[in-house]
């Protein structure tokens, strides 16, 4: 048995797909415990009894089409013309658009391909320095991730059944916070540059308004609609991916009606790798629940620490380790429900555990050896990946001192939520 | 191996493992009973589905889960059918082994059903009358046909959600109504996000456990009976105990601060007409065995005339 | 031979990867517009359809299973990559083609498994959706899960090919 958990993590790491090793792991449980394998079509169908699930491939969908747009050009002209003004005020465009655009597109690596391309010439021009410059726009590439209406957000909602309303209330303040830390490591570092990027002008802004006028009304839509209980969560997602198809097709024009089935299909294969994980991920819970794994987890922790500091701390450790290994959505559909029942066990809030687990899982975007953040940041701007390792890692340690605040204090996740 | 969606460390629980540790004693461990609390097996679909692979043998259920195998079994569920508990006492003394009857040949044992008490209305505004329906939105479990065709027959719109969403429904106004039993709201905190609560016999609601006949079978006699004793024992206790529960939910509902609205009798008279007669549309088509719901109907009236006048309190 | 078969292969990949897409996007535009009307039903004539959120959920199980598929033929499913950046590339693919043969045969064993179930579902004459019965809906599971396998072993024979066809001194640095 041993040897065979030895061999599949192997596998794991040599890059088999995870959704294989996974199910594998599960079967050969199910097959000790003397469980008919036949128990492998109940736990992938279950796939079809999870809440809110609908809202990930419409909102996958919508940020795919947003990211084919003009729209990431218009974000940065928008932001450009409210914050260009400020000393380091394009480090805060790239970092303000950054954000808005990940919540949007969940953080695949889209963002970076789709604002770095304008955002690190720019940068360039007006004299920051290089290194800062790809560090920053690498960073910022999954800066939304506590967004609404963020893919990882809704995704631990499914998991941990905690509804995603909540979530996305709780990600305000943290996401916030990481957004202010980086914004002020930002104009520190360039304090030297006085020259602002423009003067403001009310001129400027109301045109980069009138620009922006059909993707201005996108947060609305989801959170205004969630929150007035006009539509559910799921039905917010269909709202915005059908409105979106209304703006970029039919009124501006920006994508051409053949490309719709191209789109559909790039942004369903990402659907589809994400929602095979989280089959066999249902498989493998399923035989740990049976050999009573959760239980024996707990103890051997609750052996280990006592209070629910060390616990955070011990939790904080973990992930990070996990972060440098695994992608997000595979993390969060793995572990989730294994840590969640211990969480409990010490108290920790399963809207604030969710918070953490995001938070510390961003960072796992740009730390080696795997971080999707650093690979694509290397590729698109075509520099050497230890190169793109170093220029990251002052934002990397800003952003870790933030996790540890969010962590730390549970507050900033649930201040919205003490009714 | 069976399955409950009733949390861990709760009393029912506990009542549960007592008497498997009961059976296990007197049949010398020849029977072992192992729970799985707190729906972790997954939704009433999955567990059946596990049954039928032998991964579990049993697992407790409400009605509306099993009545693709058995249709009868929601009978005493459908709305507005009994005036109060000791009607509902009443008529399951003539019924209640009849419906287990069918459940066996649908091929599941079970040891009594266990009531949890009336459904009531809770709502953000009062409902005192039918008109007060009118416009909302009510919650109707995923699935549940028998309740989306009354909320249709009272002309109200129907909503659909997952358990899961109830509570945030609730909260934004997706929803503005709900029916259940009031120490079902309590643990699911529902009671936070309503204002008013309609003491109104709607739907007499019913839990019980579905064992695999074929597994029931593996074990000797004797052990058969042993099972059923104590079973059927702690089913009994739980039938009577949660009628006590839900009473005092209802007073820990309104001390909570939720205001308990009244019926006007003539509106309840008039919507229970309404409800009988989708009642008895649904049994012509076929959705449960008409014969059966006529004579529970029968004893309702029975237990009526005998009394002289409703049973309502 | 080896050419020939090949150039099957690719007829078969043009026609697969329309029927795939047609199928996203079918399933994607119906179930948006599903959840929209479901919304303009109840805020408009404060009806709507007692399935559709079961359905709309079935539909993310075909989503989830066509994708899954699409993604296997695009070769992007989701792997810890932290070999591809050290290694050499004829070692690369010696180790792909190991890890995809164990998926594939991974995938062969859920198909039939499912495949087995099924079976059961219709025995027991399993509905959803009110009254279609249950084995329609969850044929996907085995379909799938076939299609992934077979996907995994072109994938592999790709790589043998990109292995054999490679010229000797390999791709210049
Ligand atoms: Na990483
Ligand atoms: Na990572």
């Amino acid at each position: 048995m041993i040897a065979l958990s030895v061999l599949l993590v192997l596998l794991a790491i040599i890059g088999a797909p995870l959704f294989a090793v996974i199910a594998a792991s599960a079967m050969i449980g199910f097959q000790k415990g003397e469980t008919d394998l036949m128990i492998m079509a109940l736990e992938i169908q279950s796939i079809a009894s999870m809440p809110f699930l609908s809202a990930i491939p419409m909102f996958t969908f919508a940020g795919y089409l947003l990211s084919e747009s003009n729209a990431p050009t218009r974000l940065v002209k928008l932001t450009g013309a409210m914050m260009g003004w400020m000393p380091g005020g394009l480090a805060l465009v790239c970092l303000a658009a950054c954000a808005f655009f990940t919540a949007f597109t969940g953080a695949s690596g889209v963002t970076i391909i789709a604002l770095g391309a304008i955002l690190y010439p720019a940068l360039k021009q007006d004299g920051y320095g290089d290194k800062f410059n790809l560090g920053l726009v690498t960073s910022a590439g999954s800066l939304g991730l506590l967004f609404a209406p963020s893919l990882p957000l809704i995704l631990y909602g499914v998991i941990a059944e905690v509804p995603v309303d909540n979530l996305f209330l709780a990600g305000i303040l943290p996401g916030l916070l990481m957004l202010l830390m980086l914004s002020g490591w930002s104009i520190w570092v360039n304090r030297h540059i006085r020259r602002p990027l423009s003067s403001f002008s009310v001129r400027e802004v109301g045109k980069a308004l009138r620009e922006s006028i059909w993707e201005l009304p996108l947060p609305i839509v989801v959170l205004g609609g969630i929150y007035s209980g006009f539509f559910a969560v799921s039905e917010a997602a269909a709202v915005t991916a059908l409105y979106v198809v209304l703006v970029e097709v039919v009124i501006l024009r920006e994508i051409p009606l053949r490309d719709l089935p191209r789109i559909m299909r790039a942004s369903m294969v990402l659907v589809g790798a994400i929602l095979v994980i989280l089959g066999a991920s249902i498989a493998s819970t399923g035989y740990m629940i049976d050999a009573g794994i959760p239980q024996r987890l707990f103890e051997l922790v609750s052996s280990m620490v006592s209070s629910q500091t060390s616990f955070l701390i011990l939790l904080l450790l973990f992930l990070l380790v996990l972060g440098a290994i695994l992608d997000i959505f595979s993390a969060i559909v793995l572990v989730v429900p294994l840590i969640l029942p211990i969480a409990a066990g010490y108290g920790v809030n399963e809207v604030h555990l969710g918070i953490v687990f995001l938070a510390a899982m961003q960072l796992g975007y740009l730390t080696p050896p795997v971080g999707l953040n650093l690979f694509i940041a290397s590729y698109r701007f075509e520099k050497p990946i230890l190169h793109v390792y170093s220029a990251t890692f002052p934002f990397l340690i800003i952003l870790m001192l933030s996790v540890i605040l969010i962590t730390f204090l549970p507050e900033l996740s649930l201040v919205f939520l003490s009714n | 191996k069976i399955a409950t969606a009733t949390p861990d460390g709760t009393q029912w629980m506990d009542d549960m493992r007592t008497g498997a540790k009961e059976i296990k004693e007197r049949t010398e461990g020849r029977v072992q009973i192992k729970y799985y609390g707190g729906g972790i097996k997954g939704d009433d679909k999955k567990v059946l589905g596990q049954i039928r692979i032998r991964q579990l043998q049993g697992g407790a259920f409400t009605p509306s889960a099993l009545t693709s195998q058995y249709s009868d079994l929601n009978l005493y569920g459908m709305p507005l059918i009994f005036d109060s508990e000791e009607e509902a006492a009443y008529v399951r003394s003539r019924l209640d082994a009849r419906l287990q009857k069918g459940l066996e040949d649908a091929g599941f044992v079970n040891f009594g059903f266990a009531t949890s008490g009336f459904a009531n209305i809770m709502s953000n505004t009062p409902v005192r009358s039918l008109s007060d329906l009118k416009g909302k939105r009510v919650w109707v479990p995923e699935g549940d046909t028998i309740s989306y065709a009354s909320m249709q027959a009272l002309s109200l719109s129907p909503v659909t959600l997952p358990l899961t969403d109830v509570l945030t429904g609730l909260q934004t106004g997706l929803i503005d109504i709900v029916a259940i039993p009031p120490f079902v709201a309590l643990i699911l905190q529902w009671h936070t996000k309503v204002k008013y609560v309609t003491k109104v016999p709607l739907v007499y609601t019913f839990g019980f456990m579905a064992v695999d006949k074929k597994a029931f079978e593996k074990i000797n006699a004797e052990d058969q009976a042993i099972v059923r004793e104590v079973m059927g024992r702690i089913y009994e206790n739980f039938n009577k105990v949660n009628l006590v529960d839900n009473d005092a939910a209802f007073d820990a509902l309104v001390k909570s601060g939720i205001q308990p609205v009244e019926l006007d009798e003539e509106e309840y008279k008039k919507t229970r007409k309404v409800l009988l007669a989708s009642n008895r549309q649904l049994g012509e088509q076929g959705k449960f065995t008409k014969e059966l719901y006529d004579e529970m109907m029968r004893y309702v009236d029975e237990y009526r005339s005998q009394r002289g006048a409703t049973g309502r309190d | 031979m080896y050419y020939r078969f090949i150039a099957l292969v690719e007829r078969l990949e043009r026609t697969g990867n329309f029927l795939e897409t047609a199928a996203l996007v079918i399933l994607l535009s119906a179930m948006m517009l599903l959840a929209v009307g479901q919304i303009v039903l109840r805020e408009v004539f404060n009806t709507g359809f007692v399935w559709a959120d079961e359905l709309i959920k079935l539909m993310v199980l075909w989503l989830a299973m066509v994708g899954s598929i699409a993604a296997t033929r695009d070769n992007r499913h989701i792997r810890i990559d932290a070999l591809s950046h050290v290694l050499p590339e004829v070692a690369i693919r010696m180790i792909r083609i190991l890890v995809d043969l164990f998926a594939a045969f991974i995938c062969g064993v859920i198909a039939w498994q499912t495949w087995r179930y099924l079976q059961v579902e219709i025995e027991y004459q399993d509905t959803v959706l009110v009254n279609i019965p249950a084995w329609i809906a969850h044929s996907i599971m085995p379909a799938a899960f076939l299609l992934i396998s077979f996907r995994f072993l072109v994938l592999v024979v790709k790589q043998i090919g990109a292995i054999v066809t490679r010229p000797a001194a390999g791709p210049g640095k």
